[in-house]
């Protein structure tokens, strides 16, 4: 019985830091990176740069209009990911709470978004944003980001509203607060780890989403982090030493907020005390 | 429960709004051209089902983009799922160091696909690449070129695919946040291992969650572009080629937007289709409770 | 040094300007007449640039866009100012130019690469060019003959405007060679023959650096050269404008090179890698040969890039038969518009264009000028000795050709890289490539047959 155990626990073990090795490679990699010349990089080493110089660091912000691109980056990814796990979540309330007639045709319709592919959007989006304004405007990525992230959230948060007892409600309608009072006083605080997990998805695809958003902006002022990755490749002259220490200065936000939206995560652990 | 219809309406309204303009027009474009001759640059010109004829009857590369795709959508919604549940099961019970794991496993998914893509070109170099070096030193000879070789292409970017197991692990564990933990503690009392704790007691209750994760999982296979393209561009030959790269390659670089949308059209069908199983299998939307 | 002197001369162009403006405005105080300018308006151009960041034309780009600036900032009631849309990747860039295109919102100034000058031609949203430059003997002369090679459309007229010619040959390692007893090659055979040689003494890890990942460009170049140089069919066929089959006689020999440089003369990592690692094994002196065009010897002497003294290693040569890729680049198109913004966005074009214009690609990105009216001048022929060498080398060509990308279909070209690592497999032939080929040339959507 006790080997039986130890044999478990060491594939855990293994297994685990399989997953540790596969996840942090990646960062580690491209943070060493961020520190080498081109002939490094290309030449393969895993090893420690020969001198840790900032110099691509200096490049990067040289070269592309990082600092600018960084606040539009910055709005547009804060704001898309509140509004979708407020408003969407109200959706998602409905639709994972309730009994009502045409619940699974708004479910399939809502899913759609996840089987439509990207490439295909891109004209028609295009044509609908110069027709209506919206191109090369913050609020239209917001829009548009909100959107692409609609069925993850709408999937994410009704299937954790579905956990959520009944009870819990009706003692509040007993009291006599209003529809919207409960939702907002006692649905949604209940409803914070699947409002991070949410969040934490919306706010990395606002973050990283590249292709729509060239589309859809053409001034610098409009324009998002993602966008100043591209200005180091080149097909002759690529500058990898540079491209690396952008991505590390793009990567650092997304990974304090998903850090602090785990927060959310975690303390709902202590909230599941309350339901029980 | 039951609910007014005012407040229905209300709560529904921002998502059906964002859903009509981003969606519902593109979708409709979508399915309108799928039935026309429409290249770059020219007005679209209706041609009946001329496209889809051509794609099923005379188009080796929809055929193996196609085929790739189902296979992919398989091992995403098996293996990779499978991954992501059986990890946040270890995790949950660890409370050591379930934070730190969770916070880590999220990385790649956090870092741009671009240089993800990049890190795997480099890692898998032939040349001069870390994993072939380490082989190499291990006394392997013969070692392929992981990306290029047709025999080993298909299993490579499957791999590059992994990270996306920690959302599942995210998700199911927010998930688990809400099992009472008196259920468990009972059960423990009852002189229940770890094991049939996870069997019996946990698992079930994740089953809408899981069957979530499955559904995003697999329709990420109907997204997934970006690594294809920094890698294989779906080659060698076709054998790495899914269906939205093939989209894509018809739309932009063959120009032809008509084909590319019945491409496109296809694929949300098979997308419906895969939710639809995927909803059996799970009974997704059924409360536990009822069951 | 030479950037300075031609600061210099545009101060005095510059000043030149300006008198010409206040005798202008005097004229017009004096006798009141109506403006004279082109633009009584001011008129808004949209440009849109791929050359940001890291590109090699880069900080030539920033400044045609300050220098025309300051030229039409109001004098003589020219007044015109640029609306720039930075579109990192020109890959991404041509993509949004079809998105445009469909839109018919193009913006004034565009490069038709990929497809989109064709389908812009056909739709009737280009404008045809040639009422201007006809209209200007001077920058006709300077255009040289780049003015025909913008007119080689149906209806003749003249909707692109090349910026400069696209000379390449190939490079290589001088002391690698003096090692394995060898010269440049001058036919195909002795070609083959040095290659063994360089991998039988060991100088270098392989031979040459070759790629297939991107759109195989080095590999590409010695494919075509091989073709181009392969008698008069040969070299029709690399000179077609969209070639309808690859099953030639030519396009298969061509392969079979292709494929026996890539299985023995190449590293293993040549199947699948971009150019830059390419660069990188030459750069580095593991390898001996790299096809490549002027534009690369800036890199010899970056030491972000190549070791110390590297650049004076470096020999520059014409391919076997004394072939080289000669080809105008595309240019530049109008998009409709109003006849304001047509007119400025055509002076926005001749500026770049003009000897003037190409004197500056020259000598800040290595782009060569479309005729040798314009001289390099001392400074930079002096920094830049190996481009010199390669100009001198121009003269001597004996089968001029263009370059896969320019003769293929967009469809086709995108799958010699997905076809390369079949073929150096093995469980491809060079005969089914070529059919494989024809398959996906047939889709294209601007195949005609």
């Amino acid at each position: 019985m006790k080997v039986k155990k130890a044999i478990i626990k060491t594939g855990i073990f293994i297994f685990v830091l399989f997953i540790i090795i596969i996840s942090v490679a990646p960062l580690l990699w491209v943070l060493l990176s961020s520190f080498k010349t081109n002939r490094e990089i290309l030449g393969g080493g895993l090893g420690l740069p020969a001198v840790f110089s900032m110099k691509n660091y200096t490049d990067a912000l040289k070269l592309a209009p990082i600092t600018q691109f960084y606040i539009n980056s910055i709005l547009v990814a804060v704001v898309s990911t509140a509004a979708s796990v407020l408003l969407f979540g109200m959706g998602a309330y409905v639709l994972g709470h309730f009994e009502w007639k045409f619940k699974n045709v708004f479910r399939t319709l809502f899913s759609l978004g996840l089987l439509i592919p990207g490439a295909a959007l891109l004209q028609p989006l295009y044509q609908t944003f110069t027709s209506t304004n919206l191109n090369d405007s913050l609020s239209g990525l917001i829009l548009v980001y909100m959107a692409f992230g609609l069925p993850t959230t709408i999937y994410i948060m009704s299937s954790y509203f579905q956990t959520i007892p009944k009870e819990l409600e009706e003692s509040a309608y007993l009291d006599g607060a209003g529809f919207f009072k409960t939702f907002i006083r006692i649905i949604l605080p209940i409803a914070k780890p699947a409002m991070g997990t949410a969040g934490v998805l919306q706010f990395l695809l606002s973050w990283n989403e590249f292709q729509f958003a060239l589309t859809l902006t053409t001034s610098n002022t409009k324009r998002t982090l993602p966008i100043a990755l591209y200005y180091f490749k080149s097909q002759f002259a690529s500058n990898y030493g540079a491209m690396f220490a952008a991505t590390i200065m793009v990567v650092i936000p997304s990974i304090i907020v998903y850090i602090l939206l785990q927060e959310q995560v975690v303390s709902g652990l202590s909230a599941g005390a309350v339901k029980s | 429960m039951k609910i007014k219809k005012k407040f229905l309406i209300l709560f529904l309204l921002p998502a059906t709004a964002a859903f009509i303009f981003v969606y519902a027009i593109p979708l409709v474009m979508l399915v309108s051209t799928s039935f026309t001759d429409w290249r770059v640059g020219s007005a679209p010109i209706f041609n009946g089902l001329a496209n889809y004829i051509q794609l099923f009857t005379a188009d080796r590369q929809f055929i193996s983009a196609g085929l790739n795709t189902i296979i992919w959508i398989l091992l995403q919604s098996t293996i990779h799922v499978g991954i992501g549940v059986v990890l946040a099961l270890i995790l949950a019970r660890k409370k050591f160091y379930w934070k730190f794991v969770r916070t880590v496993y999220m990385l790649p998914n956090i870092i741009s696909s671009a240089a993800v893509g990049m890190m795997f070109v480099m890692l898998l170099n032939p040349s001069f690449g870390a994993v072939n070096t380490l082989l190499g030193k291990l006394g392997f000879t013969n070692l392929p070129n992981w990306f290029m070789d047709p025999g080993t292409a298909f299993g490579t970017v499957t791999i590059t695919w992994l990270p996306f197991a920690a959302t599942v692990t995210i998700l199911v564990m927010a998930e688990m946040t809400s099992i009472d933990e008196g259920i468990m503690e009972a059960a423990r009392i009852d002189g229940a291992t770890e094991g049939q704790i996870n069997w019996y007691i946990i698992l079930p209750l994740m089953r809408n969650i899981i069957g979530t994760t499955t559904i995003l999982a697999a329709t990420s296979m109907l997204q997934k572009l970006d690594i294809i393209m920094m890698t294989t561009k779906g080659g060698p030959g076709d054998r790495t080629l899914n269906l939205p790269a093939y989209v894509y390659q018809t739309a932009f670089t063959s120009n032809n937007f008509g084909i590319a949308n019945s491409i496109g059209v296809v694929m949300i069908i098979a997308g419906l289709i895969v939710v639809g199983i995927i909803n059996r299998i799970y009974k997704i939307g059924k409360n536990s409770a009822e069951g | 040094m030479m950037r300075k002197r031609l600061k210099a001369f545009t101060a005095i162009l510059m000043a030149g300007c300006m008198t010409a403006g206040l005798a202008g405005g005097a004229a017009v105080v004096s006798a009141a007449e109506e403006p004279k300018g082109d633009f009584p308006e001011p008129v808004e151009l949209t440009i849109a640039t791929f050359r940001v960041g890291t590109h090699n034309a880069a900080a030539a780009e920033a400044r045609y866009f300050k220098e025309f600036q300051e030229k039409y900032n109001g004098i003589d009631n020219q007044k015109i100012t640029l609306k720039v849309e930075e579109m990192p990747s020109d890959e991404e860039y041509y993509k949004q130019m079809k998105i445009r295109a469909t839109s018919n919102d193009l913006p004034d100034v565009f490069e038709g690469n990929g497809g989109v000058l064709e389908m812009a031609i056909k739709n009737g949203i280009a404008v045809d060019m040639s009422s201007y430059v006809d209209a200007d003997e001077q920058y006709k002369k300077e255009l040289g003959a780049a003015y025909d090679y913008g007119k080689q459309w149906e209806d003749g007229g003249l909707y692109n405007i090349s910026y400069g010619l696209q000379a390449i040959g190939y490079f290589y390692n001088k002391e690698m060679f003096e090692k394995a007893g060898i010269t440049p090659a001058k036919d195909w055979e002795e070609w083959e023959s040095n290659l063994q040689k360089l991998k039988e003494v060991e100088v270098c890890k392989a031979p040459v650096s070759m790629m297939t990942g991107e759109n195989g460009w080095t590999t590409n170049l010695i494919l075509a050269s091989k073709i181009g140089t392969n008698g008069e069919t040969g070299n029709t066929f690399m000179n077609t404008k969209y070639v309808d089959t690859y099953q030639t006689p030519e396009f298969i020999d061509g392969l079979s090179t292709v494929q026996k440089m890539l299985q023995e003369y190449a590293l293993p990592d040549a199947v699948g890698s971009d150019y830059a690692t390419a660069a990188n094994h030459f750069l580095n002196e593991e390898t001996a040969i790299i096809a490549n065009g002027p534009w690369m010897t800036t890199d010899f002497t970056n030491p972000d890039k190549a070791p110390e003294g590297f650049a004076d290693k470096v020999g520059v040569a014409l391919f076997p038969e004394n072939g080289a890729v000669s080809q105008y680049e595309r240019g530049y198109s109008i998009a409709k518009s109003d006849k304001a913004h047509e007119d400025a966005a055509f002076k926005f074009i001749q500026f770049k264009t003009s000897e003037y214009g190409q004197s500056i690609h020259l000598e800040e990105a290595g782009v060569l000028p479309l005729t040798s009216n314009v001289e390099m001048s001392e400074d930079y022929k002096a920094e830049n000795p190996l481009v010199v060498e390669f100009v001198g080398l121009l003269d001597s060509i004996e089968y001029k050709y263009q370059t896969i990308d320019t003769i293929s279909y967009a469809t086709a070209l995108n799958a010699f890289p997905t076809l390369y690592p079949e073929l150096v497999q093995g469980s491809l032939t060079p005969e089914d490539m070529a059919k494989q080929l024809d398959e996906l040339a047939a889709k294209d959507a601007l195949y005609e047959k």
